[in-house]
């Protein structure tokens, strides 16, 4: 044979070596798959429920991702369900009641001041499941340990910005959230307390507008929009829902009004961030749901080993400007 | 290898490939059975990962409707049969692979053995209850069951949505494996037909090549060409075989051929020194005859001449006496037979009766002249070749002349030859006369004498033997065209030479005057 043919077969022959490599390997990729289902080279040691509730906060969302980072470094499984405690009473209840009978290792779920409620956490307390509340609490329960922001704290780092950066006598729209209204109360109470707290220090500033953004509410573009257009007043916005803040700041961009109502928001989703990057909002409060979701399985894995852990656990708050920006966020 | 193992190794390699060729196809058919096999086995598991968790589902409602009717009237059979299907319920809750994944699906199914458990218990719970007729306890166990039901049959919900998403998103990558997998077989498989479509042109190539070239070079020897080179094959099987053979059979044809040739330049060589005494003969024959025709009746006139010799010596005349005498020598040399050899000494004495006759006959109008060597060798030649010579330069070339004529015959040695010269200063040979004259002297060698030269020589001679006879005879004799040259100019003379070889001692002998 000729060098030329020699040369043209070598190349075909290595071509048909690497297509059968390759095809092969997919084979027993498709094999591995079909045989050993579930894939996971490692397995979990144990596992826990986690119920959050049904929203759209990208908080929420931040938190579940913190929570599944942290668990699978302890060997946790943790099993996600949908808690419609603002949407639907019964079935929120009857989801905890489901997962304290499928007897997890642990339960992390949002507090919450109904009486049933707190009767369910108190019977998987007695059931030897370990009970995590984050976010908010049900300070009136047998579960073994909060994570979440203390709301004053936020309100009053709220109101020292608006104090720092609002003309005297500005009138003053605030937001809550309200994922479950029987818990958040409390917490948005705490957060207005705190507010009031630093608007007291001086000057004549004042809160006159107050929604709250329940789920069965109008959308969150519908309260930002009627406070933005119907209370010229208002120069202040201050929302305890980054979903919230960023619908205010796409509304003052489509009404051309950037730069005359100052908006505080909380968390940091890069939407947000982009909004604080470009001046349309004025800052945002971090809860750290990062650190929510560390601390919360630091919690349940310490309870499990020792049954021992702080009944409270604050992830901290930061405020971040446009300025400071720049910074570590968390 | 042995003999017939060799003799074989071409059919083996045709299986071989064959053989080679089914494997590899029949291999590409077996793996994509696989590939199939594997996806639909894959793909099975996905699809029935559900359904023991239905099947549970199933028995643990079967297990309800045994409690709601025992509860309802507390029938013994159906309690029995409650046992029995717990028990089996247990069984099988126990015998399940409860082992966590980090998937959605096992953590259901995780959920779903902890329920079914707590179900059993909480229908216990009921049973017992209504076996002691604790009303209040029972009411709330069978509630708490019916409530533990309805969470599994959520679960099962659950789990066969997770399991049908999951299975889907496996279903995907799956599809898009099995699709990169297609891709990869169908290049595997069309650079394997590619390979086997080189591999196969090869081989044919390997395996017919030889036998093209054997073609041609049979074609060849069909042609003639019997030296043609045969590719040289070294593999010891049937091409190998064949090979070999026809080389063996190629050199035997050729040495046949070799041998016809050789026989036939033989029998050529034969024909040819048999043609050529035939033609020797018939010179001698003719010369004969020419001889026999000049002597008319010679012994009566050599008895004439030897009766005039007396005559003249009772009369003394010596001239007349001296003049027939040597009239009588050239008549005796003339008639001697011309087959026979003599030395040139013989042939020179009876130049010098012929010499002297001429003297006599044309006085002063010629002049001859004998110029030898001393000693002078003595070698053998045929006779009769110097008189024709001179007669002829007399009759021809110093016909016309009236004076101032002369014949020189001039005799030297060298270089293992004896050279003798005829030369006359007469009219001379036309160029195309001459060279008609030696290509019919060359007869002997190339084409008979011409008849019309011959018809010449007759007419003109006086004693009959003419120029192309002596040298005819003369390359004849001693076997070399080139024993007798001609120089002539028209008009100036004309000179002949030939050569007398003088290797052997025997041909001749010394003369010291010839």
């Amino acid at each position: 044979m000729k060098p030329l043919s020699i040369a043209l077969t070598g190349c075909i022959l290595v071509l048909f070596l690497l297509a059968s490599a390759m095809s092969v390997r997919y084979l027993m990729d498709i094999a591995a798959s079909g045989s050993s289902l579930p894939m996971a080279s490692t397995h979990p040691v144990w596992r826990a429920i986690v119920l959050l509730p049904e929203t759209h906060d990208p908080f929420y969302r931040q938190v579940a991702e913190a929570l599944e980072k942290n668990a699978r470094r302890h060997g946790l499984a943790l099993e996600f369900r949908p808690l419609p405690i603002a949407q639907d009473r019964e079935i929120a209840l009857r989801t905890l009641e489901l997962a304290i009978t499928a007897r997890p290792g642990g339960l992390i779920i949002p507090g919450s001041a109904n009486p049933e409620y707190v009767r369910l956490i108190n019977q998987a307390v007695a059931s030897q499941i370990p009970v995590i509340t984050l976010a908010t609490d049900s300070p009136a329960s047998k579960r073994q340990t909060f994570v979440g922001t203390n709301g004053f704290s936020l309100g009053l780092k709220a109101g020292e910005f608006i104090e720092q950066n609002s003309a005297d006598g500005a009138r003053i729209g605030v937001v809550l959230s309200q994922p479950d209204p029987a818990a958040s109360d409390i917490y948005n109470q705490s957060i207005l307390a705190g507010l009031a707290q630093a608007l007291k220090r001086g000057g004549q500033r004042r809160i006159t507008e107050t929604r709250n953004d329940r789920p069965e509410a109008p959308s969150s573009e519908e309260i930002t929009a009627d406070l933005i257009d119907n209370h010229p007043e208002i120069s202040v916005l201050f929302f305890t829902s980054s979903k919230d803040a960023i619908a205010a700041a796409q509304h003052l961009v489509d009404q051309n009004r950037v730069g005359q109502v100052l908006i505080i928001g909380v968390d940091d989703p890069p939407e947000l961030v982009d909004y604080l990057r470009k001046g349309i909002i004025a800052a945002t409060i971090l809860r750290n749901p990062e650190n929510i979701g560390r601390l919360s399985i630091d919690s349940l894995v310490e309870l499990r080993a020792s049954n021992n852990s702080s009944s409270f656990l604050d992830p901290g708050i930061r405020l971040v400007t446009r300025s400071s920006l720049d910074l570590p966020l968390r | 290898m042995t003999g017939k193992a060799s003799r074989h190794q071409l059919r083996t390699r045709v299986f071989l490939f064959s053989v080679f060729s089914t494997l590899v196809l029949g291999m590409a058919s077996l793996y994509n059975q696989l590939n199939s096999k594997i996806y639909l086995r894959g793909m099975t598991r996905i699809l029935e990962r559900s359904r023991p968790y239905l099947e549970l589902q199933d028995q643990t409602i079967t297990l309800g409707n045994l409690l709601e009717t025992y509860l309802s009237t507390k029938n013994y059979s159906t309690l029995k049969e409650y046992w029995t299907r717990s028990q089996n319920l247990y069984t099988t809750v126990w015998g399940l692979d409860r082992t966590l994944t980090w998937d959605r699906s096992s953590l259901l199914r995780e959920d779903l053995v902890e329920l079914i458990q707590s179900y059993l218990h909480a229908t216990e719970d009921a049973i017992n209850a209504k076996r002691g007729r604790d009303i209040p306890a029972y009411t709330a166990a069978f509630g708490r069951s019916e409530r533990i039901l309805g969470f599994i049959r959520q679960t099962t919900a659950d789990l066969i949505q997770a399991d049908y998403l999951e299975g889907s998103r496996q279903g995907q990558l799956f599809a898009d494996q099995l699709a990169t997998l297609q891709l990869f077989n169908i290049l595997m498989l069309l650079s394997l037909m590619t390979l086997g479509v080189i591999l196969g042109f090869w081989f044919s190539g390997r395996l017919t090549g030889p036998l093209s070239r054997l073609a041609r070079s049979a074609q060849q020897i069909a042609e003639g060409n019997y030296g043609v080179g045969i590719a040289p094959y070294r593999r010891k099987d049937e091409i190998g075989l064949l090979t070999v053979t026809f080389e063996t059979m190629r050199n035997a044809i050729v040495r046949n051929i070799e041998e016809l040739t050789e026989r036939a330049e033989i029998e050529n060589r034969l024909m040819t020194e048999r043609l050529d005494n035939l033609r020797i003969k018939n010179l001698l024959k003719v010369a004969e005859l020419h001889a026999l025709q000049a002597q008319v009746n010679p012994h009566f006139l050599f008895n004439t001449l030897n009766t005039g010799v007396q005559l003249a010596i009772l009369e003394d005349a010596d001239h007349t006496r001296l003049y027939i005498e040597h009239l009588a020598d050239v008549f005796r040399h003339n008639i001697r037979t011309l087959d026979r050899l003599i030395p040139l000494s013989g042939e020179l004495d009876s130049i010098d009766s012929y010499i002297y006759i001429m003297r006599i006959r044309f006085a002063d109008r010629f002049d001859f002249r004998v110029d030898l060597p001393s000693p002078c060798p003595d070698p053998m030649m045929p006779a009769m070749i110097l008189q024709p010579l001179v007669e002829n330069a007399i009759t021809h070339g110093l016909r016309d002349r009236e004076s101032g004529g002369w014949v020189e015959i001039s005799v030297s040695s060298g270089d293992g030859w004896l050279h003798l010269a005829v030369t006359d200063n007469g009219a001379g040979i036309a160029p195309e006369r001459l060279e008609r004259i030696l290509a019919a002297g060359d007869g002997a060698f190339e084409a008979p004498a011409s008849d019309a030269l011959a018809d010449e020589d007759i007419s003109r001679k006086s004693n009959g033997i003419g120029l192309t006879n002596v040298i005819s005879r003369m390359r004849l004799h001693f076997a070399d065209p080139d024993i007798v040259t001609i120089e002539s100019q028209p008009g100036r003379g004309t000179r002949i030479r030939f050569r007398l070889p003088l290797a052997e001692k025997g041909d001749h002998v010394q003369s010291p005057d010839c």
